[in-house]
């Protein structure tokens, strides 16, 4: 099962995706067996995230608001990197900026030899005060994953968006300007009321919605850019099953990332690296 | 050591009207939990409830675990008609287990369903503490594990709101902290509604040397500290988690508004 893409070997497709996996320092038994490990977005200053509720449930899926609760850049290399130097399995850390040099200057930061590579948080949707996802403007995706290139060598892993947006146009852009891959679909927009206060119920408003709900939408998103572009896909999107990393890789995904799953059981991944090998 | 295991039902029957006690054969769970922990169960194994539940451990014995739970939403509707002999994935023990005691003089004040993981504190304490257990709720009906519970304590005052059994009026208003500061006591863990703990903590405010502790519950995604979904904020403003931080967290120490919503 094992999967090799440029510089980078992967003893299995299954990655652990961003924000459902803590920033890789628990369950070191699950992480260490998986291709990778993707750490929660990291940013260059403490974040405190977003009022809870954070989370709610949806028809087979889950509406999350964490808003990229951090430690920052600087409290995660002296805190928890050292914690995850003994990992036997590829470490990328998400880097989440809020301006073309904030991402450079973590990039940069993150020039270490303990880690594999970074994935570019180009599609957070928890985030205040932005109007648009990064994403979402060809333009700003290439800027942005030009200019992290310049500053470093790492594998690169751009995390675009389908809010709102035909990804191909933005994958596109992402490996015009030196990404190695490109991570899809993370979560869709999402809003859920309590019909008796008459209000939003997450504490940060709007979410980002995730799980077997949005399966196929995913699944549709990396068929339509493999039919066109030849470039290494991370699929995600409600990944549960054997059977669901399957669909991924038949629709073209080379790595899959399990989120919304890890959730619902931290040993999800072994469960289904399991069911893979026999 | 956090596990995940197939634990099956030996009963769910129901307490009141919409309170249910469930006894789960749980060996690995079990074997390690301790007071204040408590575990994630699915309701069912689609995705028609994807999140799995938090519920406290009300009661933990060789291979058996119990939880006790109020019907409040769909997902506990669903649980509370699950069957012995039927099977439900339980992950756990999750949480910060509270230290051991010795020699102490502990008030156990609980609303509601917030009982049950006092029942469990309270069976751990018992053997080398004394316990003062103030419990109310709105009806007898809504009063449970009295029974139980009545051999683990030196005292136990009881209350219901519409006066059917016990005094009349919510437990808060029988807690005087005259007879806190007489008999000396040392500890005091609380779990109910939120309202009740903001008043306790405010109550108690004249007698900042007693450390007062609080369960606390939130909406949770994953219960293990990787998703941080489910926060409180300290005083000085910062989240802590409340499933790996927590649950039980002094009241000095966290906003319980920010729990409001």
């Amino acid at each position: 099962m094992t999967v090799i893409i440029k510089n980078l070997t992967f003893k299995n497709p299954l990655l652990l995706a961003s924000g459902t996996f803590g920033l890789g320092d628990k369950f070191l038994g699950v992480i260490n067996k998986m291709g990778g490990i993707i750490t929660k977005g990291i940013t260059i200053e403490e974040r405190l995230g977003n009022p809870i509720p954070r989370i709610f449930e949806t028809p087979s899926g889950i509406l999350n608001s964490v808003g990229l609760e951090n430690p920052g850049i600087k409290k995660f290399k002296t805190t928890i990197l050292p914690k995850l130097t003994k990992l036997q399995t590829n470490l990328f850390i998400n880097i989440a900026g809020s301006s073309v040099d904030e991402f450079t200057i973590l990039a940069t930061e993150l020039d270490v030899p303990e880690i594999a590579g970074l994935e570019i948080n180009l599609s957070c949707p928890n985030i205040k005060n932005s109007q648009r996802l990064p994403a979402q403007n060809p333009r700003l995706v290439a800027k942005i994953v030009a200019a992290v290139r310049k500053k470093t060598s790492k594998f690169l892993i751009a995390k675009l968006t389908a809010n709102f947006i035909d990804p191909l146009i933005t994958a596109q852009a992402a490996v015009d300007n030196g990404a190695d891959a490109i991570s899809l679909i993370n979560t869709l927009y999402g809003i859920a009321f309590d019909v008796k206060t008459r209000k939003p119920i997450l504490g940060g408003i709007t979410g980002g919605l995730s799980g077997p709900a949005i399966k196929p939408f995913a699944l549709y998103c990396i068929w339509h850019i493999r039919q066109k572009l030849d470039v290494p896909i991370i699929g995600g999107g409600g990944i549960m099953t054997a059977n669901d990393v399957k669909e991924f890789l038949l629709a073209g995904a080379q790595l899959v990332a399990i989120g919304s799953g890890n959730l619902v059981d931290p040993f999800l991944g072994l469960k289904i690296l399991k069911e893979l090998e026999e | 050591m956090i596990i995940t295991e197939k634990a099956q039902i030996i009963f769910n029957n129901s307490l009141s009207e919409e309170i249910y006690s469930m006894k789960l054969n749980s060996p690995h769970v079990a074997k390690q939990a301790k007071p204040g922990q408590f575990v994630m169960i699915r309701i069912t194994n689609d995705y028609s409830f994807i999140l799995p539940r938090p519920f406290a451990i009300a009661d933990c014995t060789k291979n058996m675990i119990r939880i006790v739970y109020r019907v409040v939403g769909k997902g506990t509707k669903v649980l509370s008609t699950r069957k012995p002999g039927e099977i439900l994935n339980v992950l756990g023990p999750l949480g910060k287990p509270i230290p051991k005691l010795k020699n102490k003089k502990v008030v156990l004040c609980a609303g509601g369903v917030g009982i049950a993981p006092l029942r469990f504190l309270a069976s751990k304490l018992a053997k080398n503490n004394e316990i003062f257990l103030y419990y109310g709720a709105k009806t007898k009906k809504e009063l449970i594990l009295v029974n139980e519970l009545k051999p683990l304590c030196r005292k136990m005052v009881l209350a219901t709101e519409d006066g059917s059994y016990g005094k009349k009026g919510v437990i808060l208003d029988f807690l005087s902290p005259d007879f806190l500061r007489n008999q000396k006591i040392n500890y005091i863990f609380a779990s109910g509604p939120l309202p009740m703990l903001k008043n306790l903590e405010l109550k108690l405010q004249i007698l900042p040397e007693i450390p007062v502790y609080g369960f606390l519950e939130a909406k949770m995604g994953c219960g293990c500290g990787l998703c941080y979904c489910c926060g409180v904020k300290t005083r000085e403003g910062k989240y802590l988690r409340i499933c790996t931080d927590g649950p039980v967290f002094s009241l000095k120490k966290v906003d319980l508004s920010s729990l409001n919503k």
